[in-house]
């Protein structure tokens, strides 16, 4: 990323900011771990190292990717980055498309970025993937300071940082909930139904209404074309995971964390699915 | 506003380095309303050309410069604020000098560039307004200090040269290192540099000051990296100073004595962005992830357990934000950013 243009109109970050749904909620309650609600960092200048931190870290991300991981620095503002994080395969996340706004601070490195998870509740849906990732959009990491465990390291970059959020979507997610980790590798029914759930709403989040939706949702253009690319590549895959869930339709539910009872609905998920195929394809 | 074409007819007076044989000096417009203001010239004028027609002008008025032949030249008051019957005795020094050591000669009279007779060096100088009575400031680019208070500029510059003559195997010593080695500090060095940091192949960095004086002795050498690696390096530096053969060159006493293999210049041409990809990527400092700090320090500070290097700037701005840093007197001790063991740095002043 040689340099940023000014687009002249301002930044898609900040657009997504001004119509951001929990924003109010996060002012009222003072999140300070919100890339939208940073008032602390809108008004201080950013230093020297900081915006080199953040092109270098930026340039890096697109120069030598990662599996899975996928980075578009912001139009016009060299502080804000779209991430997005592919679910890696033997999770209930695999094939899933999960967005992420990446904010660093005036004193980056020495301060930790805030981080988004735009999946949770901006795709027209509000859904607790994982224990870690708040229906607010708040991603809870040690590193972020939003968690607890090993804290943010000068020496950690954006793409150690995409790294442990990957990390977190794992199978037998609910063990990452404290309480919840003596129940791993025993095969827990509460576990197993998160996991069903989340594979659930990562097909039909994650997945179909993200790439539905994605020009309305206003995810960036280089990341809208990976997943199209990506999708086609693992339809199949997608097809043979609602083939072989397709058990627990309509049945009801307790999901440990969720507030209401939950109704698997694989079979609507394939014709969706089956749908935005050929709707993609048309495309193409 | 009145335009002036100056013609230089040479008869073999002057070389002419490339520069055209007509220069057309434009008056700018005077910025302000008021009728004293002096207008301004062009920002500077080849001299070669003044040279020419000056002499042109003592061709025609039998060797003597004066004043009243000046001004119809140009058509303009230059700008200046040396006193206008003073021109004539800063030109008359200029000529003594011969114009074609003049590189450059500001159009408000204000300093002036002097290049030496091999055209690699230069001196500035930087005329007063109270000259002649103050004496022009002189400014050389030198690895030892030069001061020459003469009245008269000529016997400056006679100075400076027989200076720079002697400096010569210095400056042939360090541009065949120049040539050869990679140079990682000073970035692009200036004749004035007495110190190069090299890169030795086992990561450690050495850097080497050279006596101007005499070169070929061996150098003072510092080394910067892993304490082990660095030890095992100044244990070496005795049969360094025993050994030191001033026939060979600098790189091959290194090698030889030392036991390393210096990293070799690349092709492509020494600025920062480039140099990380010559340099490994071990080298840069691993909080702000480039060689050369904001205010040009280099990682210096190599952690003793992690072995991962760092500014000195760059721990300190990240120990002073944890709490379980101390600071006594000039040193900063705390986590290692890197793999949070024991590490210390200095304090900046």
């Amino acid at each position: 990323m040689a340099s940023f243009r000014k687009t002249g109109s301002i930044s898609l970050a900040r657009e997504l900011a001004i119509d951001d749904p929990v924003l109010r909620s996060h002012i009222s309650l003072g999140v300070a771990s919100c890339p939208f609600n940073s008032k602390d960092w809108d008004i201080a200048p950013n230093s020297a190292t900081a915006l080199k931190r953040a092109e270098r870290d930026v340039a890096m991300g697109m120069s030598s990717p990662t599996e899975g991981i996928f980075v578009s620095g912001d139009d016009a503002n060299i502080m804000f980055v779209h991430a997005m994080i592919v679910g890696s395969f033997d999770t209930p996340y695999e094939g899933g498309f999960f967005q992420f706004m990446v904010r660093f601070g005036p004193n980056y490195p020495f301060d930790p970025p805030r981080v988004c998870c735009m999946s949770s509740y901006r795709y027209g849906h509000v859904v607790r993937f994982n224990p870690n990732f708040y229906e607010d959009g708040t991603v809870c990491l040690s590193i972020l300071g939003t968690w607890e465990g090993p804290s943010w390291a000068a020496t950690n970059t954006l793409s150690s940082l995409l790294l442990s959020i990957q990390s977190m979507l794992s199978a037998e997610a609910l063990c990452n909930e404290p309480g919840y980790e003596r129940l791993r590798g025993c095969n827990a029914s509460s576990v197993t139904n998160f996991d069903i759930y989340a594979r659930h709403e990562t097909l039909r989040v994650a997945v179909v209404e993200t790439l539905r939706h994605a020009e309305g949702f206003r995810i960036p253009a280089q990341l809208v074309e990976v997943m199209r690319n990506l999708f086609f590549e693992y339809y199949d895959a997608y097809i043979e995971s609602c083939d072989q869930y397709a058990m627990y339709d309509n049945k009801t539910m307790q999901v440990s964390l969720l507030s209401k009872n939950f109704v698997p609905n694989f079979k609507e998920i394939k014709k969706n699915l089956t749908a935005l195929h050929s709707e993609l394809q048309a495309k193409l | 506003m009145s335009e002036v074409v100056m013609q230089s007819s040479l008869n073999g007076f002057v070389s002419v380095k490339g520069i055209p044989e007509e220069f057309v000096f434009k008056q700018a417009p005077s910025t302000s309303s008021s009728t004293h203001s002096p207008a301004q010239g062009h920002l500077s004028m080849s001299s070669s050309v003044l040279s020419a027609e000056l002499h042109n002008q003592k061709l025609q008025s039998n060797n003597s410069i004066s004043l009243q032949s000046l001004e119809p030249l140009l058509k303009c008051n230059w700008n200046s604020d040396i006193l206008a019957e003073n021109w004539a005795f800063l030109f008359e020094e200029l000529q003594e000098i011969g114009w074609d050591r003049i590189e450059e000669l500001s159009a408000d009279l204000s300093y002036l560039t002097i290049h030496s007779t091999c055209g690699q060096h230069i001196m500035q100088g930087i005329i007063p307004s109270a000259y002649p009575e103050a004496p022009v400031r002189i400014e050389t680019y030198l690895p030892i200090p030069f001061t020459k208070l003469a009245k008269k500029l000529k016997e400056c510059v006679e100075a400076w040269d027989v200076q720079l003559e002697q400096l010569r195997p210095f400056f042939c010593y360090m541009q065949e290192l120049d040539n050869t080695a990679l140079i990682l500090d000073p970035q692009t060095p200036q004749p004035q540099h007495i110190h190069r940091r090299l890169l030795l192949e086992n990561q450690v960095f050495l850097e080497v000051t050279v006596s101007p004086t005499s070169s070929h002795s061996p150098p003072h050498c510092r080394f910067i990296g892993p304490s082990n690696l660095c030890a095992v390096m100044s244990s070496r530096l005795s049969q360094l100073y025993q050994g030191w053969d001033s026939s060979r060159n600098l790189l091959e006493n290194i090698e030889l004595l030392l036991e390393e293999r210096v990293r070799r210049r690349g092709s492509e041409t020494l600025n920062a962005p480039q140099l990380s990809s010559t340099v490994s990527d071990a080298v840069e400092c691993v909080v702000c992830y480039s060689f050369h700090s904001d205010t040009g320090e280099l990682p210096d500070l190599v952690c003793d357990h992690c072995l991962q290097a760092m500014h000195h700037s760059c721990v300190y701005m990240w120990l002073k934000g944890l709490a379980s840093s101390r600071h006594s007197m000039q040193l900063m001790c705390g986590d290692c950013p890197y793999c949070t063991k024991p590490i210390s740095c200095r304090v900046p002043v």
